[in-house]
């Protein structure tokens, strides 16, 4: 092996085992996240997050998410009623309030679909 | 005498894979008697779809005479569905994405929701789902006959002869009927793989001969 190789080798160990402490949680929490979104949200958003026609708007590359972020956690708990426009195209279907989430799995919840759906570059 | 069986034995496979593939017609026969000549004559037939009367999105009456001739797709729905609807009516825009240019099919969404889902919602409702109401009626009627047909015309026949362990998915469903109103299959509407299924069958059942 050469040096230059030995040396990269190392660095990514120690690289692995210094986020070994950070690594579970974050992709616990994640994961919480995809199984509420799967559980709660998948049925209406779709699996891609990409709505459903003109009725429900998209999560993906939403910029009513990127342009309210901290609205997010609101909509969910309490439901978002009347008109809305996402991605210029106006929406007008009530989505329900959900008491179901403890407070944790919510808040893993907004995260997850920040991440996936691409408001949040991570 | 061996080369003629197996003549005929070549012969037998031949007219085999020649048949076209048929959807089995579902539910159970019932008998149906006719007088003819002064004659009472049993019949044994397929149950089919009974007559029905609803009003669609742009306030039309929709009713046996609306499915004349028509190949079908008929689901159960409601606008405020907080679980499978959106799903279900994912899957049936593939279907109609597919077959809204031919002139003999029809998709019939019953609202079993009738005090919310008004007409003026229903309208709403298709049209942001980019349904054209000359083959894709939103229909509603009273409760009690939206659930009777629902469950004596479409799904009790269907579960009648349901093989599947549990019996038909009775939420979900969407229900293929043919141009003589007979229930030819029921498909999972939440599923996409069903979904492809249905499509295909449509397309079989297009191309069988009366
Ligand atoms: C019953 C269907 C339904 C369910 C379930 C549902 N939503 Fe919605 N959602 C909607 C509709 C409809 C709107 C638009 C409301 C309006 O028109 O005012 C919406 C709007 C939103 C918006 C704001 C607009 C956008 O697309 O950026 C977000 C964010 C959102 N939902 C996230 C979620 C999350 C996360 C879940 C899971 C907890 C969820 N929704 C569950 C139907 C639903």
């Amino acid at each position: 092996m050469k040096k230059s190789n030995l040396l990269i080798l190392m660095f990514a160990m120690t690289l692995a085992s210094c986020g070994e402490q950070q690594m579970p949680d974050n992709m616990r929490s994640l994961a919480t996240g995809y199984e509420m979104y799967s559980v709660h949200c998948e049925n209406c958003h779709g699996a891609e997050g990409e709505g459903l026609a003109r009725l429900i708007p998209p999560l993906k590359n939403s910029d009513f998410i990127k342009k309210y972020p901290d609205s997010i956690a609101g909509i969910i708990r309490h439901g978002q009623k009347g008109e809305i426009l996402v991605n210029g195209i106006k929406y007008n279907l009530a989505m329900p309030s959900n008491s179901v989430l403890t407070d944790d799995e919510l808040s893993q919840l907004v995260n997850y679909v920040k991440i996936r759906f691409g408001s949040v570059k991570q | 005498m061996r080369n003629r069986i197996l003549g005929m034995l070549m012969l037998l496979f031949f007219i085999s894979s020649c048949t076209e593939k048929k959807l089995p017609i579902l539910g159970y026969k019932i008998a149906k008697v006719t007088v003819v000549d002064g004659k009472e004559v049993i019949d044994s037939i397929y149950p089919t779809i009974p007559d029905f009367e609803f009003t669609n999105q742009n306030g039309i009456k929709v009713n046996q005479e609306t499915i004349k001739n028509k190949i079908y797709v008929a689901d159960f729905f409601f606008v405020t569905c907080p679980t499978i609807c959106p799903r279900m009516k994912k899957n049936l825009l593939e279907v109609y994405a597919k077959y809204k240019t031919s002139p003999d099919f029809l998709i019939l969404s019953h609202t079993i929701d009738p005090e919310h889902d008004s007409i003026a919602v229903l309208k709403d409702y298709a049209e942001r789902l980019g349904a054209d109401a000359k083959n894709w009626h939103f229909v509603r009627g009273d409760r009690e006959t939206t659930y009777e047909l629902a469950e004596h015309g479409y799904y009790s026949t269907a579960m009648a002869d349901s093989t599947e362990p549990g019996g038909f998915v009775h939420s979900g469903g969407l229900i293929l009927v043919d141009k003589q109103k007979r229930i030819r299959g029921i498909y999972d509407g939440t599923n996409a793989n069903e979904t492809k299924v249905l499509i295909q069958d449509i397309e079989t059942l297009m191309n069988e001969k009366e």
